[in-house]
């Protein structure tokens, strides 16, 4: 009887273990293949000028790949580097090299990566002085109603699918303004920002032992000074924590920014225009009838996601130096 | 813990910089809002201004200028008087005139120094014609099928030609590029079918479709192991979107492709799931060649399709057909042609077989009576009855204003782009697989362009040829 029992629980443990571990591959594999496939199609897309250039029409451009350069402009042929005249003969069979649809793809997304940090920062900017704050309120005066309101109000926001935020923005800001603009774009990132910087900052505040508060107390601090010396401080790896993945969620978000930014062709700096964005370029290229920039679609993820992961790394090497310090 | 204290501070600080900043930064759009939203009202009364104050002006600047020399003092008078015209309603149509004045003597001393091939100096009336070099950021959104033409022309256009003006067009489709338009969000709009005759009146009062470019929409089939360009005609196109013909060995479909061994497979058509032109077009023809899909589906840029499935943008039609054994969709010629599709035979309403290729949908233009109002340019051109037409072909549209544009130089910058565009860009349209558009369609878009106003004032003369 104890024997079998025994028997009875070991292959139930072994049946359950075997379960989860599949259940954990299969919840790996999307990422494996999602990481894989933008690195080896993306990568086709790599090249110097995809980083140090602008959108460029799409065309075979035989002249400029050979010698490296762009074609002198001939005023009486405007179109010359662009692509070839067509044949006197319009029945004879066309090149397949002369098909603009088997170009290589030419130009690149400085404008998109200067208009996603751009967007992106500034919703941030927007996004973190409300989200801290907020998080703050929750954390040290979590038991008031008002505090339960808001809380409850930061998740159902923080669920809120993104289109809804880049519709509100929509009407509110765009078309009151009767502009696109990247600012429009940033204020509907902020919106979709601002609860993940509150929760996180209200968790990490609330995981500061309470004898840290007492201890600033007995010396005689106010509860604005301890929470900016004592507290904050000692929660501040974890509130970068939430920002960063606030940052990556911005910078990732497409639907928001169709309604808002409208997307550009040219590095555009004033922040009340159209601006290019990578996740747009990446839909928009998606779209293209042309493989050159379907390829460039992915190359712009590719871009897209390392950016998100150097800001992450870098800021979280900069948090750990000085964290360490005030611990 | 003085250092930590000390960043502390120091963080607090900032973050209240930081949100000063912010409510400053949140203030200001307020301002522009307004500007923005005032000029057109401001136009439409100014259509009544006097021109004997401005036109002596305009003759009698570029003189005075031309011989002090300062390229850059015109144009700065010229954008402090348009922000006049947005701050002083009063005296907003005066101070229009102003800008035309100052600005049409900016261009007159720069082409004059930087074009010394232009012998005459003020080219603008002459035969020669040259785009003024002006300063201006231009946005526009619309359809996706002349998308890479448009992006061709504008990378030339600011690289080449003007370097002073941005343009941007974003493809999104025809229907959100109408509607961008029609909620003064972007300076032109671009669309593959005409704006609604009943939205005209009530929204875009003022709009007008200028005829940039032609292009044909064709089915694409997808049935495993035949790479032939088959043969349509009307009725089996309209059947086989209405349900009524549903498999490949239909006698209807058989009869036109002789030699071809159809498999016994199921026909699934794709359409489009978004408002999109090309639906337009194609609703269009059907409505045209056959009586049931006028009474049954009708035509418009989002019909209820009666049989098939949906995708999104000639992209995802041209997908869903690609992986679909048995699936035909109808997108516009240049999706098929990058996807390696053979162009189909369509029999056109003279009943000849003809395929999709530019002299042929060119030849749909052909013939056309063209209305002599700038307005109401846009037509069909759908089942033409030339004998070398094909028959699923289509003007594609740019929408500009005829008299609500309120900014001088981005109405000029614009209208120059546009002007060129229909002149030297028309060089372009071969070389990527787009028909140019037919010399008279060509002279009205380029008159209706001309009719455009602002403050009462001619934007653009320029010779029709």
């Amino acid at each position: 009887m104890d024997k079998y029992n025994y028997r009875r629980r070991k292959i139930t443990d072994q049946i359950m273990r075997n379960l989860t571990a599949v259940a954990t591959g299969c919840a790996v594999i999307p990422l494996i293949a999602i990481i894989g496939y933008v690195l080896t199609i993306g990568a086709g897309a790599m090249s110097w000028s995809f980083f140090t250039d602008v959108y460029q029409p799409p065309s075979n451009a035989v002249v400029s790949e050979i010698t490296g350069e762009e074609p002198a402009y001939d005023p009486n042929d405007p179109f010359a580097g662009i692509a070839d005249a067509p044949s006197e003969d319009p029945n004879a069979p066309v090149d397949p090299a002369d098909n603009v649809y088997n170009a290589a793809p030419r130009g690149g997304v400085l404008h998109g990566i200067l208009g996603t940090l751009m967007i992106a920062g500034i919703g941030l900017l927007l996004a973190l002085p409300i989200g801290i704050f907020a998080g703050i309120y929750l954390s040290e005066y979590r038991d008031e109603r008002y505090a339960t309101i808001v809380r409850f109000c930061c998740d159902v926001l923080s669920g809120s699918p993104s289109i809804v935020a880049g519709v509100t923005i929509y009407v509110l800001v765009v078309l009151q303004t009767k502009q696109f603009s990247a600012f429009a774009g940033s204020i509907a990132l902020a919106i979709l920002m601002i609860p993940i910087v509150t929760r996180t900052t209200e968790e990490m505040l609330k995981l500061v032992p309470e004898t840290m508060r007492e201890a600033a107390r007995g010396l005689g601090a106010p509860t604005w000074y301890s929470t900016f010396t004592v507290v904050l401080p000692a929660a501040l790896p974890g509130i970068v924590t939430g920002v960063m993945l606030a940052f990556a969620r911005g910078a990732g978000e497409t639907a928001p920014l169709i309604l808002t930014v409208l997307g550009s062709n040219i590095i555009s700096t004033d922040i009340f225009k159209p601006m290019a964005a990578l996740p747009l370029l990446t839909y928009r290229y998606t779209e293209s009838p042309y493989p050159g920039e379907n390829t460039q679609a992915w190359g712009a993820a590719f871009v897209l996601m390392m950016l998100v992961l150097i800001m992450n790394i870098l800021v979280r090497v900069a948090t750990r130096r000085t964290g360490g310090n005030s611990r | 813990m003085t250092a930590t204290n000390r960043t502390i501070k120091a963080m607090m600080l900032s973050l209240a910089l930081v949100s000063a900043l912010l409510l400053a930064a949140c203030g200001s759009p307020a301002a522009p809002v307004a500007e923005a939203t005032k000029p057109p009202e401001v136009a439409a009364e100014a259509t009544a201004v006097p021109e004997a104050t401005a036109v002596p002006e305009a003759t009698a600047v570029p003189e005075a200028t031309a011989t002090t020399e300062p390229t850059k003092a015109p144009e700065a008078t010229a954008t402090t008087a348009v922000e006049a015209t947005a701050t002083v309603e009063a005296t907003a149509t005066m101070a229009a005139t102003a800008t035309l004045a100052a600005t049409q003597a900016a261009t007159a001393t720069k082409v004059a120094m930087t074009a010394p091939t232009a012998t005459t100096a003020p080219a603008v009336a002459s035969t020669e014609w040259a785009p003024r070099q002006l300063t201006a950021t231009l946005s526009g959104s619309g359809a996706s099928f002349p998308n890479p033409l448009y992006q061709v022309w504008i990378s030339v256009y600011s690289k080449n030609v003007v370097p002073g003006v941005q343009l941007s067009y974003s493809s999104v489709g025809s229907g959100q590029g109408q509607k961008d338009f029609i909620a003064y969000l972007t300076d032109f709009g671009g669309t593959d079918s005409a704006i609604k005759s009943a939205d005209v009146a009530s929204k875009a009062p003022d709009a007008i479709h200028l005829p940039m470019v032609l292009g044909g929409v064709m089915p694409m089939v997808n049935i495993a192991g035949i790479k032939t360009s088959l043969k349509f005609t009307p009725e089996t196109l309209a059947g086989i979107y209405l349900g009524a013909i549903t498999n490949w060995t239909d006698p209807r479909i058989a009869k036109d492709n002789e030699g071809v061994a159809f498999p016994d497979l199921e026909i699934t058509p794709v359409y489009r799931s978004d408002s999109s032109g090309t639906t337009s077009i194609w609703t269009d023809y059907l409505s045209k060649v056959s009586t049931d899909w006028k009474a049954k589906v009708g035509a418009g840029s989002a019909v209820s399709f009666p049989a098939g499935i949906g995708a999104s943008g000639n992209a995802g039609v041209s997908a869903t057909v690609l992986n679909t054994n048995g699936a035909v969709g109808y997108v516009e010629v240049g999706y098929a042609l990058a996807a390696g599709f053979p162009l189909p035979f369509v029999k056109n309403a003279a009943g000849n077989f003809i395929k999709p290729e530019t002299a042929n949908v060119s030849s749909a233009a052909n013939g056309l009576n063209i209305s002599s109002d700038p307005k109401k340019l846009a037509t069909s051109i759908t089942n033409s009855a030339a004998a070398d037409a094909y028959p699923i072909a289509a003007f594609t549209y740019v929408l500009v204003r005829q008299t609500t544009y309120t900014d001088v130089v981005k109405a000029q910058a614009l209208s120059d782009y546009l002007y060129w565009g229909l002149t030297t860009g028309q060089g372009a349209t071969v070389r990527l697989g787009y028909a140019p558009l037919p010399e008279a369609m060509r002279k009205a878009s380029m008159t209706a362009l001309m009719t455009m106003r602002v403050a009462g004032q001619p934007v653009l003369e320029a010779p029709v040829k």
